[in-house]
């Protein structure tokens, strides 16, 4: 148990490292100068020099790397050139958007999608069935951000429910938040549900087809219970790895969606980084949505001890 | 009094026939047998009494259970029945048990289901039917899970899961066909008494002769979803009335008749080898040195003998096979063929390739699916300085094809269109090809049904005193070695505990392993199939 | 042989979308270079098929060259995956366990952790924005996705007996990878192709439709909802079009593989006997 634990905090550990080597080096080594890069062609060496004293890029690139982690473990994330804020300020005050998104659209995922997985594969071969994976195939062919428009045509401009975009704020209350995120999350679920739908259903296939399953039902137990007690936590395992390789795509989709709504969240916080050349923010940023990524797998991998006692070796 | 019956039953998959008017009673108390080969439909006989049909079947004719017909009942009322009045034990324990539940949980749960039963009362209820079927003591705790216990572990808490409810009938479903001999016997014998003592009918499927002749009262045969007779098992054996159960019965006794042909020239010896067995997939690339595979064995092959090894699961058989074979390391000592060094994953010294050729187990994973046979028989040439011409090559593979007992048109077709039998013959033909002067026969018929099986052994016989060949037999059926061999090795967690004359090893074990393994071979004894007489 | 219903489907409209896009190269219904203004927003009508854009531009013709960006941009994305991935898995299952094993699965999985957006905007924000700038981001993220099929059906097919044969044989890894796994899994990697192809699509337009992709004036598929975006109380054709091509295009490819899959896949073979 504990040499499983080591052995994925071991990844963790050498994911998290080259990651960050190869983020620095495609923000901070490839462009050449930073500095002059972010004031473009017709800054004066004055004025460059000036940047690259107040954001620290007056020093070896050693010791940017260096200071650029230690400063991360501190929650330093550097300064915008831009806002002239620290860059943390700008990540705490858009975060609170972004992670209710993430976690309202995973909500909504799962519990759209495994209902549908188990029905579909408990009715196998049935009309339900086909028409089931007919839907997923279609939610996995729409384009979220297509997705989205269509849902803020039909929902906010034809039935005017809900708003086109933005949200409140926190101290508004909780439930007009959850209501402004809830195009967005639906948006972004529709492909995570599809995917996870049909990973779930060939997942419970696959353990119906089982021995074990077939003892299950040879002792007495029903279809129903025997899906229950027998094969629902066993097609868990699969579910979970997908749930885990998904969320990089549901942080890629999350920021476009952010901004077909205009949401104040990291997503939107990139773009105008990119826009404005602002490589420090791009560079925390990325770093912060990959940190997330591995972090994520990580704990799916702790989840697979809770649910696969195989793992959990006896010494 | 028959407490199941079985009426002109009938089964239908995807409208294929696959039952034709099966017919049998079941008594209250008695181990009914049925035997056959693969495909013969002897589980989905099993099958269909608890009505666990697989999806686009259709059935019709009747079973009785206990005067009820229960042939169409719903899923619901099946469910009432299945556990508890009629339980189902299968053959692969290793998958017939959830693997992220505890045993004792499943054990538990029929009485949880049927019983009504408080979780903690049906738990100590499993306790002492886990303690009945003689699992290890410290094996029955809570937090026990099935990866942790071996296959004949497994198949006991199985059986204790079909007893717990005290079942009317248990339906097993060949219970010991995946465990070691040794094991199987201690199955069968516990089954049996369990039996026994609670007055259970058992139905017992197998495709073992021997293991029915020393467990079963009555005997039905099957063939192609037929029944083709049933009775009595003595009367059925001695009397062999139907020509198949006559042949099934031949196969089960089969001795091919093999010359000695053992010269003094040493072929292969294997001077004192080990290995071990290692646990290379580390972030840190350490390897950690876990269990020794093979110790310190060694032995020598003379040229034109068959040697035989022994071995159950987990003795170390195929490691040797594949160090003997170049594909596997070994740590200390030397494997010599005609005093030239074997040299693990260095394949390009084709002397010694040449002089070495392998048959395996599985029919199914030996060949190439996108290669004609043509192609597969040919491919040990590669091994040769010069590669014959195409013409040549062709020449050479229709002539071994028609060794082996095929045809040389077969020689553009694909795997995929022949049996596992047929596979086999193409096997040895591919190892035939070169003229090697050993052949390593790994298991090579042990998946093979048992009339196809005495075709092969009679082939290998043939072939070996035709080109005076040398085998090395590795089996884990001493029945199958007993009548090959010249002489032969046993083998347990990596030693050789025995070796000598294959008659005189077998006929007088002297090493206590041996002994136990030579005892639970089922043997159909002479007097059963002599009915005390001596028939021609 | 029996054909599955997805696999017709898939293979219908993938063959549709091959045919307009050749077609488009030689002839399209209007010029969509030219700016029209007094023929802005015309409903679909037999002039034109799906109506104009803001500008005056046929829509329909808009969408026949758009596919050139989208197929040409998946097209060698997924090229780039397999090329790179294939021979790293191959690798991979003929070493595994080893250190060089080790390496090429950790570097899978850190490419993973970088979305095929986050390595557009990792490029883009020192690069600016361009079409290669989306194929090497979705090229890239399909490098370790063959990587893994690869190396996951190799080696399953390295433990089967008849690779034994081949090494007894005298065969070296590198003619065992050759000749007898890689026939073995191209079926698979057929599959996963046509499944990479239409996530290259998917991810082509999500780029193009942030601006990290293709930058005008080409046409492509993304960059019309992109432009449609501000219009769609009043115009909501201008986004329904494009963002159905995409959807028709995405499920064709999807269902051409999961049909080819159903199609190949022994298992349920077996069960249809």
């Amino acid at each position: 148990m504990f040499s499983y634990f080591f052995s994925r905090l071991k990844v963790l550990i050498f994911s998290l490292f080259f990651a960050s080597i190869i983020i620095f080096f495609m923000i901070e080594i490839i462009p050449g100068d930073p500095a002059s890069f972010m004031l473009g062609i017709n800054a004066e060496p004055d004025t460059i020099n000036a940047l690259k004293k107040e954001l620290g890029l007056d020093v070896s690139a050693l010791e940017r790397y260096y200071n650029w982690i230690t400063g991360m473990f501190i929650g330093d994330f550097g300064v915008s050139y831009t806002y002239r804020v620290p860059v943390s300020e700008l990540v705490m005050a858009r975060i609170g958007v972004s992670i209710p998104l993430a976690l309202y659209a995973i909500l909504l995922s799962t519990l759209i999608a495994i209902p549908i997985g188990i029905i579909s594969a408990s009715n196998h071969g049935s009309f339900k069935d086909w028409s089931f994976m007919g839907f997923t195939q279609l939610g996995i062919a729409i384009p979220n951000f297509w997705f989205a428009m269509v849902l803020v045509l039909i929902f906010s401009i034809y039935l005017k429910w809900f708003s086109a975009g933005g949200i409140p704020g926190w101290d508004e209350g909780f439930f007009i938040n959850l209501k402004a995120l809830t195009l967005p999350a639906f948006a972004l679920a529709l492909p995570q549900a599809s995917i996870l739908a049909r990973i779930m259903r060939s997942a419970l296939i696959e353990t119906l087809s089982q021995d074990y399953f077939r003892t299950a039902r040879a002792s007495g137990l029903t279809f129903f219970q025997a899906v229950k007690k027998h094969a629902f936590r066993n097609a868990l395992i699969p579910v979970l790895t997908i749930i885990g390789l998904q969320f990089s795509f549901l942080i890629a989709g999350a920021i476009i969606i952010e901004n077909v709504f205009f949401l104040p969240g990291i997503g939107r916080l990139i773009f105008q980084g990119i826009v404005q050349r602002d490589l420090i923010v791009v560079e925390s940023l990325v770093m912060l949505l990959v940190f997330s990524v591995i972090i994520v797998n990580f704990l799916v991998d702790m989840a697979y001890l809770y649910v696969d006692p195989r793992l959990r070796v006896k010494k | 009094m028959s407490i199941l019956s079985i009426k002109d039953f009938n089964l239908y998959i995807r409208e294929k026939q696959i039952l034709h008017d099966i017919s049998f009673d079941l008594n209250q108390g008695e181990v009914l047998g049925i035997a056959g080969e693969s495909g013969s439909g002897k589980s989905l006989t099993a099958l269909s009494i608890l009505n666990l049909l697989p999806n686009y079947s259709r059935k019709n004719g009747f079973i009785y259970f206990d005067n009820k017909c229960i042939s169409n009942f719903n899923d619901r009322e099946m469910c009432k029945i299945r556990g508890k009045e009629i339980s189902l034990i299968f053959q692969e324990p290793m998958t017939a048990l959830n693997p992220l539940k505890t045993i004792k949980e499943q054990v538990a749960e029929p009485l949880m289901v049927h019983g009504n039963c408080s979780k903690k009362k049906s738990l100590d209820i499993a306790t002492y039917y886990l303690a009945k079927v003689e699992l290890p003591r410290n094996l029955i705790a809570n937090n026990t899970y099935p990866h942790e216990l071996s296959g004949g572990q497994q198949q006991r808490v199985l059986i204790a899961k079909s007893l717990v409810l005290k079942p009317r009938i248990i339906i097993a479903d060949e219970p010991t066909t995946s465990l070691d001999v040794t094991t199987q016997k201690g199955i069968l014998d516990l089954l049996k008494n369990l039996v026994n003592q609670n007055g259970i009918s058992l139905l017992l499927i197998t495709h073992d002769l021997a293991v029915l002749a020393q467990s079963a009262d009555r005997v039905a045969i099957m063939k192609s979803g037929e029944i083709l007779e049933i009775g009595d098992l003595k009367k059925i054996f001695k009397t062999k009335k139907h020509s198949y159960t006559r042949k099934l019965l031949d196969s089960v006794n089969y001795s091919p008749i093999k010359k000695d042909t053992a010269s003094k020239k040493i072929l292969l010896s294997v001077n004192s080898i080990s290995t071990s067995y290692y646990n290379s997939r580390s972030l840190f690339f350490k390897k950690e040195n876990t269990s020794k595979i093979l110790n310190d064995i060694s032995f020598k092959i003379y040229e034109g003998e068959i040697l035989g090894v022994v071995g159950e699961s987990g003795s170390g058989k195929s490691t040797l096979v594949k160090t003997i074979l170049g594909l596997q390391n070994i740590e200390k000592g030397e494997i010599l063929i005609k005093n030239r060094k074997v040299e693990a994953n260095k394949f390009n010294d084709l002397k010694i390739r040449s002089m070495m050729q392998v048959v395996f187990q599985d029919p199914y994973g030996s060949f190439n699916p996108r290669h004609r046979i043509k192609r597969l028989i040919a491919e040990p040439f590669f091994l040769l300085n010069t590669i014959p011409t195409k013409k040549d090559i062709d020449e050479k593979v229709c002539l071994a094809l028609e060794e082996v007992g095929l045809s040389p048109n077969d020689s553009n077709k694909f795997i995929h269109e022949f049996s596992g039998g047929q596979r086999q013959r193409i096997a040895i033909a591919r190892a035939l090809i070169i003229k090697p002067k050993l052949i390593i026969l790994d298991e090579a018929v042990s998946s093979l049904d048992v009339t196809i099986k005495a075709q092969i052994l009679d082939l290998l016989v043939e072939l070996a005193d035709k080109h005076t060949l040398t085998y090395l037999f590795v089996s884990h059926d001493l029945s199958v070695i007993q009548n090959i061999a010249n002489r032969v090795i046993v083998i347990r967690k990596g030693e050789i505990v025995e070796e000598g004359k294959a008659k005189h090893v077998l006929s007088n074990p002297e090493d206590c392993y041996t002994k136990t393994l030579v005892e639970a071979i089922p043997t159909i004894s002479k007097k059963l199939l002599n009915g005390g007489q001596i028939v021609k | 042989m029996k054909f599955p219903i997805s696999f017709i489907l898939g293979f219908f409209l993938s063959l549709i979308f091959l045919v307009i896009t050749i077609i488009s190269f030689f002839w399209v219904p209007h010029d969509v270079e030219t700016l029209n203004i007094a023929n802005r927003l015309k409903e679909p009508s037999f002039e034109n098929l799906l109506g104009t854009d803001h500008f005056g531009r046929d829509i329909f013709s808009m969408i026949m060259i758009g596919g050139q960006t989208s197929l040409s941009v998946a097209l060698i994305a997924v090229s780039l995956g397999l090329i790179l991935g294939v021979p790293l898995g191959l690798i991979s299952a003929s070493l595994r366990g080893s250190l060089i094993d080790d390496i090429i699965m950790r570097g899978n999985d850190l490419i993973f952790a970088f979305p095929s957006l986050v390595i557009a905007i990792l490029i883009t924000a020192v690069f600016g924005p361009s079409a290669l700038n989306a194929i090497i981001a979705i090229g890239i993220f399909n490098i370790p996705v063959f990587a893994r099929v690869t190396r996951g059906a190799a080696i399953s097919i390295w433990t089967l007996d008849f690779i034994s044969s081949a090494r007894i044989a005298g065969k070296g890894s590198f003619r065992i990878s050759l000749e007898h796994i890689l026939p073995n899994i191209l079926n698979l990697l057929i599959v996963q192709g046509s499944i990479q192809f239409s996530l290259g699509i998917l991810a082509e337009a999500g780029l193009s439709y942030v601006g990290l992709g293709v930058q005008p004036p080409a046409p492509s598929w993304g960059r019309m909802l992109a432009d449609s975006q501000t219009m769609i109380s009043f115009a909501p054709n201008l986004a329904l079009f494009p963002g159905i091509t995409i959807i028709l295009a995405v499920l064709g490819l999807n269902l051409l593989g999961d049909g080819t899959r159903d199609l190949i896949d022994p298992r349920l073979q077996d069960k249809i006997k």
